[in-house]
């Protein structure tokens, strides 16, 4: 399984190593006193200039990024997606007290964000959220924003496979129109299918809609992120719960969200997308830290609660991580 | 000529007979009548009681609307100061942890001064040293504690804590004066505050993804129940909330003429078809998903605006706006009326 292959090798930080280097960007005078005091044990350095904060975070060479979802005029998301471009080996992290669907879509699709935090935060959440980042900066190499060229692309597309998981006929038809022909493309109506063939043919891509199959899919999204984090996921979601979303980021680290009814054409990009990740991933295994999962907030929900032979398959699927070849 | 007599007395008779038998004709009809002003009375009441019903309940309504926004409005500052509580235990453990490390050096200092008494030269010597090592010690561990940010930090997430409660406290007396508002006599009322009062309790709606820009100077009272002006203003801001997907604006102005207001209402939103314009304000109609508006906002609040004896006009650009104009009448400042914010 990939996540030991990296526990075996590197696990933590040593314990000297230096202390988290995180920008904090809120307008909010008394979230910054909360977050200074929460994470004394961490070089927070503040700043509510919206205008300073992306060249801040570069100058700085900070590990990570949280920003209130509004800082003076300027949206969070809009900073992240700054921050990204400018400095990407920062983990970004929003913070919101009122999430909306379309803030949630900005987030995930744009800003790529390592967590979701919702206002009032869950403190031992936070500080796993730190010690996690904290692990990806000293670990994980910087995960580039500039695609894969065309060649590379072409190789991913017709090497690894993307599977698809829609109980639905109708939106699998739709899946179908959109991706057949394009990709190495497996549909299957259950994760049991799915798992059939992921278990013979290498996998880059999951698609997969939180309305398909019965039993809890997010659950098993969880146990698979955590198993296989390389992985990258393509959920259709009705974004009507903001605590699910934020469940699907940091739990199960989705890498594009889609709202149903989905946009056709927002399809194929993201898959695209989401290739070129697995593949930059599969380059460089280590840098699968900075795609780890958060331990579940709700017991019940935590993949350990997945029948055992479910767990046991899905931590079984062959990583395939150290056999990459092809184009360069 | 007895008979003509006695004709006579029998034509009078039979002219009295009819005399009270009209009189009694129209006596039953003047009851008759009465009792149908009465009913109709009757049904009036009941048609403005059932008016006053209505009003009550598309407000509760909108309050329900709203419970989502106004569970996370409750839930973030009673979150964020269990969490500063939290931090403040945390801090006040370290804090006791630096005291006794205070007190381990005081006691370190003390025990030479046993041992100075029954002390020769080399032990004095010794002494001295431990002296030395021991004042060091003190002087760190007071250093620390001296310098240690932990009270300060902790009194600041107190009073944060304080200031969070006290905005929870006016968030829930601003909503339990709106649910309660239908009892209001009609007063003078302050309209760019009642414009602020319906921001406020938009607030879950519109957040941080909806600019809003106020531009509401000095204006003239206006006479009215001060709640029906509000909800009229809160229905305008929810529909323009959600008129807007994601990101937009929301522009309020308000200007006055010697005998008018005109507030108007302008988002960025998608603007409504030509076939929606004209049914906006009849009853029950609704753009928006099962269960997620009643369709009694825009009549409810047309029905007030029209009983001041103003108007509500609508400009709509599919997908870029609509601009809503309420007029209001500016009634003669009268002395023995409330006067209200």
């Amino acid at each position: 399984m990939f996540a030991d292959q990296i526990r075996d090798s590197q696990n933590a930080p040593a314990p000297d190593s230096a202390p988290l280097r995180l920008l904090t960007i809120t307008h909010d005078a008394r979230v910054q006193r909360a977050l200074d005091v929460l994470w004394r044990d961490h070089d927070v350095i503040a700043c509510a200039d919206p205008l300073a904060a992306a060249a801040l975070a570069a100058s700085r060479d900070v590990d990570a990024v949280l920003c209130d979802q509004r800082v003076g005029q300027a949206f969070g998301v809009d900073l992240l997606r700054e921050i990204r471009q400018l400095h990407p080996r920062a983990l970004r992290m929003l913070l919101s007290d009122r999430p909306e669907p379309r803030l949630l879509l900005d987030a995930i699709n744009e800003a790529e964000v390592f967590r979701l935090v919702f206002q009032p935060w869950n403190i031992a959440a936070m500080r796993d959220a730190a010690s996690a980042a904290l692990r990806a900066a000293r670990l994980a190499p910087p995960l580039s924003v500039a695609a894969p060229s065309d060649e590379e692309i072409e190789h991913v597309r017709k090497t690894m496979a993307v599977v698809v998981i829609e109980s639905d006929a109708a939106v699998q038809q739709r899946l179908r129109d959109l991706l057949h022909g394009h990709y190495k493309t497996h549909f299957a109506v259950s994760l049991d299918r799915a798992l059939q063939f992921m278990e013979q043919h290498e996998t880059g891509v999951l698609v997969c809609s939180t309305a398909s199959g019965r039993g809890d899919l997010i659950t098993a999204l969880k146990a698979l992120k955590q198993a296989h984090p390389h992985l990258a996921t393509v959920v259709i979601d009705a974004l009507d719960d903001a605590d699910r979303a934020a469940e699907l980021v940091n739990e199960a680290q989705v890498f594009r969200l889609m709202r149903r009814p989905f946009n056709p054409a927002l399809c194929r990009p993201y898959v695209d997308a989401a290739l070129a990740r697995y593949w930059q991933i599969k380059q460089q295994p280590q840098s699968a830290w900075r795609v780890f999962p958060a331990e579940s907030l709700v017991a019940e929900r935590a993949p350990q609660r997945l029948p055992p032979a479910l767990l046991n398959r899905i931590r079984g699927l062959p990583g395939r991580l150290h056999e990459a070849e092809g184009v360069r | 000529m007895d008979w003509m007599i006695l004709v006579l007395l029998l034509v009078a008779l039979g002219a009295i007979v009819q005399l009270w038998l009209e009189l009694k004709r129209q006596k039953r009809e003047t009851m008759s009548a009465n009792f149908a002003v009465e009913e109709a009375q009757r049904e009036l009441d009941r048609l403005q009681a059932a008016q006053a019903q209505t009003i009550h309940v598309t407000r509760l309504a909108a309050l329900g609307q709203m419970v989502v926004g106004i569970a996370r409005d409750i839930d973030v500052p009673i979150g964020f100061a269990r969490n500063n509580i939290t931090m403040i235990v945390e801090l006040l453990e370290e804090y006791r942890a630096l005291v006794q490390q205070y007190d381990l050096a005081v006691q370190h200092c003390l025990q030479p001064v046993d041992l100075l008494f029954s002390a020769d030269k080399a032990s004095l010597d010794k002494l001295v040293k431990y002296v030395e090592e021991a004042r060091r010690k003190l002087f760190e561990a007071r250093a620390s504690v001296e310098s240690s940010a932990l009270p300060n930090n902790a009194r600041q997430l107190l009073v944060d804590s304080g200031d969070s409660l006290a905005q929870l406290t006016a968030r829930v007396g601003s909503l339990k004066d709106f649910a309660r508002s239908d009892s209001d006599a009609p007063a003078l009322v302050d309209v760019g505050d009642r414009i602020d009062r319906a921001l406020s309790l938009a607030q879950p709606r519109l957040h941080d993804r909806i600019e809003v820009v106020r531009q509401v100077g000095p204006l003239p009272k206006v006479r009215c129940a001060p709640g029906d002006l509000e909800q009229v203003f809160l229905s305008l801001i929810t529909n323009a909330a959600f008129a807007i997907e994601g990101k937009g604006k929301l522009t309020i102005s308000a200007k006055a003429t010697p005998d008018q207001i005109d507030v108007v209402f302008e988002d960025t939103g998608s603007g409504m078809a030509d076939n929606i314009l004209p049914k906006i304000f009849e009853p029950f109609f609704s753009t928006r998903p099962p269960g997620e508006g009643t369709g009694l906002g825009l009549t409810i609040a047309h029905k007030i605006i029209t009983g001041m004896g103003g108007s509500i006009r609508v400009q709509t650009t599919p997908r870029q706006g609509s601009v809503f104009t309420v007029t209001l009448p500016v009634g003669a400042a009268a002395t023995d009326s409330a006067d209200v914010r």
